[in-house]
């Protein structure tokens, strides 16, 4: 049995593992947004790189969960007798619970992620500010552009307000998206967060259990007296 | 051990490595026969597949440099035999393979896929077609002919030329006024198709040269309208050698530099040479040139890859050889005339014989032999390692042999003793399983999870790679980032795979003495070094950037349908060769996405293989464990008479005798390798 207060520990850690784990994620997401990439690009970069990021991170979190649950087991193991020690190897239990949280049932399904599409921020609409002068071709104007103006009428008007304002305009707008990403994403893995911390701490059960009935099984077995701890130098082993 | 105290040594030899490898090729053979069935812990399939490469082993040498560098004029002088035509502009796109073949032929594949093989003519027949094919006609070196014939390779034949293409080709060459020269482009575009359009030249031919495992290519020229080309990426990617051609003034080359920060990758920047042409004509210089170079390259290449040669001389001194004399050679040709008349004279100042004094100023004396000890190291080692991987088979052979001599002496003195000692080394053996469960048990916590170095490293390598894909600043540059990323990842996973190696080699080791000592069982040999290689091969994965950047109309197509950016929409087909929407900016864009999308999910599929090999180890350890408890139990159920007992010491004997014979030939062998 592993004591409650090291099973705390083990979560703490864990618990420090996956904040560490989501934080790279969020690095990696946001170190291409903020590039000048183009924003089509990036739209179906956000939608679909976070969940395909944490997939990946939940199998390397799922490792470090099996290392330290079976680090605090092999220490209780090496006490035991050599026919014991050889039966646990035998019931393989890391490959076990590894197969068994990674299967179809039991995997680790990120949710999608649902990014503000914001069409009109892309390519249909430009918003604007009334009342902003801009200069075209010499032409000082002031105009009012209604909040939802069609990307197809800025032809039409753009001699009145001048094509750098419309691309000054549309820049704008993709870093506001971009913003307005980065704001999704960070709620996003916030409860993917809670998603995968609930999902080892299951593992973690479904491990305890399994390693329950195996000491169980042993406790009751007649050669827990007859102790043959073996001459192997473990400390040597652990120590390299 | 004695492998590093080759590689300290330094002085291999092409024709020494021929006839050592012949040698071992033998000892292999009778090592596979001595072996039989027993399992001496070498993976056999693994050093087969070894023996196999070294068979067909072949060192490509890669020819680089710029148009008119003197690039065709070295090669002949190398290969000693003026095959290659020198006094012509060669086409980019065409390619040229040169290697050794008793028979002279010449193979031409077109782009439409058609070949053309000429076959035992005559060596001015095969320069003539040569010239034919792989130069630019005298006619048309004003127009851009190598983006012409790129653009039907690319999308067929050309109905018509009108303002749009010229305008394409400017922007894409940098020559102006095309427009003034639309009949010549006419001209030559209509006469061209993919028939006709040759892709690969493959020239076969028995030079004098006593290195017929070298495989040559002469590369396009680095500033060449066009630039370099996919297919030239893969061959200098795999050669190992690059040879970068330049005359030795100016000293100074811009194209040797950008070569080397944009276009070879940094592993391949190991394999560089820098060869100085023309030295002749600057003879007094020669040597400060030659410094200044090494000081100018400092940073870039190492000062012992830099020579000065002079390809002219070297042929010269050729003809020499040949039998032809100083005066048949002036007459013969114009371009060595001037450098016969000289250096006889100086041949005689410096009291040297002719030959002398040609090859002393050829500089290849100090080129080919290390061109040859930098090709040869690392075959050289191989034959090494093979020899010692071998070396070690026996040793486990001869140890499974005394240690069943033992068991049959002592079934033969106390079948009683005999069944203990058999069980008491089961016990043994049970021990050993078990501590190697706790070993792997300990693997798995070093090399798995957040904290393993494999993790770490790969978190880091996309970072810093993302951002060089998004700087870079041309096509050339993005690709050769990606190519170094591609290293970079293998050589982490690589180097993760020798870490467990060594990390369950060392385990192994530690415990062997105590469990021979005490259980009288031998640690059985696991041959990490096959598990490394299967694994390695298993890992490495080469993702073919070259297919995007073909499908670059296909990309830039897809940039004025924004739709086609999704990428289940970029699958369909779409219509290619529309060439007013060739945007080279909005494709760079397309690529650098593509590319970021492309890595991640290389970033992944070699994680995911690097953890399937961590299992081929596991599997590995745990097969070789049952292999020996089988072979405990096996022992234990045949009881034999003392008759076969008797003769079965005496053939395992026997078999030792023969296997101690082949390992001094080995260890000899060895000492002979290293003296």
């Amino acid at each position: 049995m592993i004591e409650t207060k090291t099973l705390k520990q083990i979560e703490k850690k864990l618990e420090e593992d996956i904040s560490k784990e989501i934080e790279l994620i969020k690095n990696e997401i946001f170190f291409i947004i903020d590039k000048d990439l183009d924003i089509y690009f990036l739209k179906e970069f956000v939608k679909q790189y976070p969940r395909k990021l944490l997939k990946e991170k939940a199998e390397i979190l799922l490792d470090t969960l099996l290392n330290y649950l079976m680090k605090e087991i092999l220490e209780k193991i090496k006490s035991m007798h050599l026919d014991h020690q050889y039966e646990f190897f035998k019931e393989n239990l890391r490959d076990k619970i590894r197969v068994k949280a990674l299967s179809e049932n039991g995997s680790f399904k990120p949710q999608l992620i649902k990014i503000k599409e914001e069409e009109s921020l892309l390519d249909k609409t430009i918003t604007a500010m009334p009342g902003i002068a801009v200069s075209a071709g010499g032409i000082i104007a002031t105009v009012a552009i209604p909040e939802t103006l069609p990307l197809k009428a800025i032809p039409a008007v753009s001699t009145l307000v001048g094509p750098i304002y419309v691309i000054k305009k549309l820049k704008d707008k993709h870093k506001r998206l971009k913003n307005l990403w980065k704001k999704q994403v960070n709620s996003y893995l916030k409860l993917a967060k809670d998603d995968l911390k609930k999902w080892l701490l299951d593992v973690e059960k479904i491990f305890l259990k399994d390693w329950e009935s195996f000491y169980k099984k042993v406790s009751s077995s007649s050669l827990q007296s007859a102790m043959d701890k073996s001459d192997i130098n473990y400390a040597k082993i652990k120590n390299i | 051990m004695f492998m590093e105290r080759a590689l300290q040594k330094g002085n291999f030899r092409l024709t020494d490595y021929k006839i050592y490898k012949q040698q071992i090729f033998q000892l292999f053979e009778n090592y596979k026969s001595l072996r039989g069935e027993i399992n001496d812990g070498i993976d056999l399939k693994s050093l087969e597949t070894r023996i196999e490469n070294l068979k067909n082993n072949q060192f490509l040498i890669a020819v680089a440099g710029e148009v008119k560098a003197g690039k065709s004029t070295f090669i002949n002088s190398l290969i000693k035999e003026e095959i290659l035509p020198t006094d012509v502009l060669q086409a980019t796109n065409a390619l040229i393979e040169i290697f050794y073949s008793k028979r002279p032929y010449l193979k031409i594949t077109y782009a439409s896929g058609k070949i053309e093989v000429i076959e035992e003519e005559a060596k001015e027949i095969l320069k003539e077609k040569l010239k034919e094919v792989a130069s630019i006609p005298e006619d048309y070196r004003d127009i851009p002919v190598n983006l012409i014939d790129l653009y039907i390779v690319e999308n067929g034949e050309l109905m018509m030329i009108d303002d749009d293409f010229i305008k394409y080709l400017e922007e894409r060459s940098g020559i102006e006024n095309l427009k003034e020269l639309k009949y010549k482009i006419e001209n030559y575009a209509f006469s061209r198709s993919r028939d006709n359009i040759p892709v690969k030249i493959e020239l076969g031919y028995p030079f004098p040269w006593e290195f017929d495992e070298i495989r040559l290519v002469d590369m396009p020229g680095v500033n060449a309208i066009g630039g370099i080309h996919d297919i030239s990426f893969s061959f200098l990617d795999k050669a190992n050698a690059i040879l970068f051609i330049h005359p030795i003034k100016p000293v100074e080359s811009e194209s040797f530099k950008r070569f080397i920060a944009s276009v070879i990758t940094n592993k391949s920047k190991e394999n560089l040479f820098l060869i100085l042409t023309h030295s002749a004509v600057f003879l007094e210089e020669r040597e400060r040139l030659l410094e200044e170079a090494k000081r100018i390259y400092q940073n870039l290449i190492s000062p012992d890859r830099i020579f000065a040669v002079d390809s002219v001389l070297k042929l010269i001194y050729e003809d020499l050889k040949k039998g032809k004399t100083l005066e048949e050679i002036k007459k013969e040709q114009k371009q060595k005339r001037k450098w016969v008349v000289y250096f006889k004279d100086l041949a005689e100042e410096e009291k040297l014989d002719e030959k002398e004094v040609f090859i002393k100023y050829s500089g290849f004396e100090e080129l080919v032999p290390a061109l040859e000890n930098f090709l040869v190291s690392a075959p050289f080692l191989e034959l090494l390692k093979i020899l010692e991987l071998i070396k070690e088979g026996y040793k486990e052979q001869i140890a499974i042999y005394n240690e069943t001599i033992r068991l049959l002496q002592s079934q033969k003195k106390d079948r009683e003793e005999f069944l203990a000692e058999i069980e008491r080394r089961q016990i043994g053996l049970k021990k050993l399983e078990t501590y190697c469960y706790f070993v792997l048990e300990e693997a798995a916590t070093v090399f798995m999870g957040v904290d393993s170095p494999i993790e770490n490293s790969l978190d880091q390598l996309k970072l810093d790679y993302y951002d060089k894909f998004i700087k870079s600043a041309d096509i050339e540059e993005l690709r050769k980032y990606y190519r170094d990323a591609e290293n970079e990842l293998n050589v982490v996973v690589q180097e993760s795979l020798k870490n467990i190696s060594k990390f369950f080699r060392e385990k192994l080791e530690q415990v062997g003495e105590q469990f021979k000592e005490e259980y009288n069982i031998q640690i059985p040999k696991i041959d990490f070094s096959a598990i490394e290689e299967t694994c390695k091969r298993a890992v490495a994965k080469k993702e073919e950037i070259i297919k995007e950047v073909v499908e670059s109309i296909v990309e830039n197509w897809n940039f004025l349908k924004p739709w086609k950016w999704l990428k289940s929409s970029r699958k369909k087909r779409v219509v290619i060769g529309v060439r007013e929407v060739l945007d080279s900016e909005a494709f760079f864009k397309t690529l650098k996405n593509n590319l970021i999308e492309t890595f991640i999910e290389v970033v992944e599929e070699l994680r995911d293989q690097f953890y399937r090999a961590f299992e081929f180890y596991k599997k590995s350890i745990g097969k070789l464990l049952n292999e020996k408890r089988a072979y405990l139990e096996n022992l234990k159920k045949e009881l034999k008479s003392n008759e076969m007992i008797d003769y079965e010491i005496l053939m395992l004997q026997k078999n030792i005798a023969l296997i101690e014979k082949e390992v001094k030939t080995i260890e000899e062998f060895i000492e002979r390798l290293l003296q």
